[in-house]
């Protein structure tokens, strides 16, 4: 196995190491770099995956970058390690080969300065309880129950914080409520003093008093108004009906004026029409009968015309049969037709005569329907209608002045029941100083009263915190949920390990014959791990009465047997300075038993060996180290 | 109020996720911390 190691730890500069396989001892005085080159080794071994203030250290002081090149069964490994600011950053190339698949930094590595060994040198129990958490995968459940436990505190403190803040807030309102219900009940106290003293009641009865008189004149007056109103009526009515009646009755008067005075003329005039309408009838009568006549004669006239006008293209007379003479038969013609034409004329004037007669006889028939209707009026009627007219118009005259008087005492009335409602009306008015002080109470009171009530809502709404506090209850909740998870899990993963590396220890038993022990187990106690030991001789011992060797046996046992249990296949095992005692002969047999079943066993010590050399034959031997 | 029966942690997912966050980080601690919080909080997992 080769190793070049750059500016690793105390390493400044360039290395180049190698190893034969199975066991190598480097013994050299303190500072010359035997745990730097471990701690190369180391690096590759724990798969690079090392907590960052390790790593700080990892680098040598004040050097940029390092790294480490590892030449194991033919395959190169190589670690380059960086500082960028106050952070060493790691990049590596095959360490995640199947050789190292654990990240074994507790279990390839024994060191003065691990937990084991420092918990048995010092009886620490725990610094024990944290390496056995370490060596398997308890520690990671350790690590996450720790955080769930940290979340859960921290959720429950902050629940804590709201459900002050809530009650906080609750009782603000609840102290608030309080007082002003006291405030409220001193008010209502007051109130009530002043309203059952006998000067408030004396003042109350009056007022009531007071009231009442109003209600009963106002009523009255109302009553007397109604009867102004009707009375009103009534005479306006009649002053009314006295106008349409005065009226009335005139007209009546004048048509009885008329009638007397017409009535001879009337008379006089009937008469003569009678008698014109008779004359006229008369001579209508005439004029037909002589329009008659001469319609016959025209008659006749009209035959002779005709017979003529037939002779007027004759020769002889039909009759006679005479010879006619045609100048006589057309002067006979022309005489005809001028004495037919003469009467024709003749009686349409006698036509238009009579028509003319006619239209008179009619109007005078029109004049004298007129004339008998007028004389048809009965007198009687009209005086009788004038009677009540008469008596009407004097009873409805002779009954306003009372009327009006009545409505004048009427009007007087009301003022006088205005005035007595306006007097007890002002006297109502009048403030009083209790009654004033009653209101201002009870204005208190209202307000007080209201601000109870949205405080009581509030109360009842979910106040500025609740609904987180609600949150914050759920989250708690979940954290147990989960806190109790891990803790189950942690509990169960330990149990587990308690059994299978105590298993393993009672199985090596070459090994604890070897170191002289006939046991080495481990124990739970307190939620802390306690190692038993039981030497040779049957004799139980507490860590502190074992010897500084035998610790260092222990430490070298139990890592090399749950190194085994968990990587049996890690080819490199180192061990740093816890080999002090090594002069005792137990070291080397279990030194040789190791190496045996491991490839590369290192040791690093400052002291020189001083053993039997032929126990440590093969040990490749670095004097000069560093 | 939340519903925790609405959202059930998955633990074997968790467990996953935690582990893997614990052997990939250098210092896995924030990172755990943030995972069980978004479990918690009901943001996550």
């Amino acid at each position: 196995m080769e190793i070049e190691v750059k500016n690793i730890s105390g390493l400044r500069g360039t290395f180049n190491y190698s190893f034969d396989e199975g066991l190598s001892m480097l013994h050299a005085p303190n500072g010359s770099g035997k745990s730097s080159l471990l701690k190369a080794l180391h690096l590759v071994v724990s798969n690079a995956k090392l907590p960052q203030d390790i790593l700080n250290n990892y680098l040598t002081e004040k050097e940029i970058n390092g790294y480490v090149k590892l030449n194991l069964f033919n395959k190169e490994y190589e670690i380059q390690i960086q500082r960028k600011g106050d952070k060493v950053v790691i990049t590596y190339s095959n360490v995640e080969d199947d050789i190292f698949k654990f990240p074994s930094d507790v279990l390839s590595y024994v060191r003065a300065k691990s937990n084991l060994f420092q918990g048995i040198i010092n009886d620490d129990e725990s610094s024990i309880t944290s390496w056995f958490h370490q060596v398997t995968e308890v520690h990671k459940y350790e690590l996450f129950l720790e955080i769930a436990t940290r979340i859960l505190s921290e959720l429950k403190t902050k629940k804590d914080n709201l459900r002050k803040k809530v009650s906080k807030d609750v009782s603000r309102n609840r102290d608030q409520i309080n007082k002003l219900t006291v405030e409220a009940k001193e008010l209502s106290n007051e109130t009530d003093s002043i309203l059952n003293s006998e000067s408030y009641q004396l003042f109350m009865k009056e007022h009531s008093e007071k009231k009442d008189q109003i209600d009963k004149i106002r009523k009255s007056i109302k009553n007397l108004n109604n009867r102004k109103t009707t009375l009103s009526d009534e005479i306006f009515k009649d002053e009314e009906s006295v106008g349409s009646l005065k009226k009335h009755l005139e007209d009546i008067k004048k048509q009885i004026q008329i009638y007397d005075d017409n009535l001879p003329i009337k008379q006089e005039k009937l008469r003569k029409n009678e008698k014109k309408r008779d004359e006229l009838e008369e001579d209508l009568d005439k004029i037909k009968k002589n329009r008659l006549e001469i319609q016959e004669k025209l008659n006749l006239e009209r035959k002779q015309l005709k017979d003529n006008e037939d002779l007027i293209n004759r020769e002889t007379c039909p009759k006679c049969h005479q010879r006619l003479d045609p100048i006589l038969i057309k002067d006979f013609v022309a005489k005809g037709r001028s004495q037919v034409k003469k009467l024709e004329t003749k009686i349409k004037e006698f036509k238009t005569n009579e028509r003319e007669i006619s239209n008179e006889i009619s109007n005078i028939e029109d004049e004298l329907i007129e004339l008998t209707n007028f004389l048809k009026i009965n007198r009687e009627k009209l005086n009788k209608e004038k009677l009540n007219k008469e008596n009407d118009f004097s009873k409805r005259k002779n009954g306003l002045p009372d009327k009006k008087k009545r409505k004048k005492a009427l009007v007087s009335e009301i003022e006088l029941k205005n005035k007595e409602l306006l007097g007890i009306q002002q006297s109502l008015a009048e403030e009083n100083p209790q009654q004033n002080e009653v209101f201002k109470l009870q204005g208190e009171l209202n307000s007080k009263s209201q601000l109870i009530t949205k405080l009581e809502e509030d109360l009842e709404l979910s106040s500025e915190y609740q609904l987180e506090y609600i949150k914050a209850e759920g989250y708690v909740k979940r954290a147990e949920e989960v806190h109790d998870n891990y803790s189950e899990k942690f509990k169960h993963l330990s149990t587990e390990t308690f059994k299978r590396i105590n298993g393993a220890l009672m199985e090596s038993f070459e090994l604890l014959e070897l170191a002289k022990f006939k046991k080495i187990i481990f124990e739970e106690k307190d939620n802390k791990v306690i190692l038993e030991i039981q030497r040779d001789n049957d004799v139980y011992t507490s860590l502190e009465k074992l010897s500084g060797a035998e610790k260092s046996l222990i430490t070298l046992i139990i890592t090399w047997v749950v190194k085994q249990m968990v990587i049996p296949d890690e080819p490199i095992f180192l061990i740093d300075e816890v080999t002090t005692e090594m002069d005792d002969t137990r070291f080397q047999d279990i030194l040789n038993y190791i190496s045996e079943k491991t490839n590369y066993v290192i040791v690093a010590r400052h002291k020189p060996y001083k053993g039997k050399k032929e126990i440590l034959s093969q040990a490749h031997i670095i004097s000069t180290f560093a | 109020m939340i519903n925790l029966e609405e959202k059930k942690i998955d633990f074997r997912k968790l467990d996953e996720e935690l582990i893997n966050i614990y052997n990939t980080n250098a210092r896995p601690n924030k990172a755990i911390e943030k995972k069980l919080k978004e479990a918690i909080l009901n943001n996550g997992n």
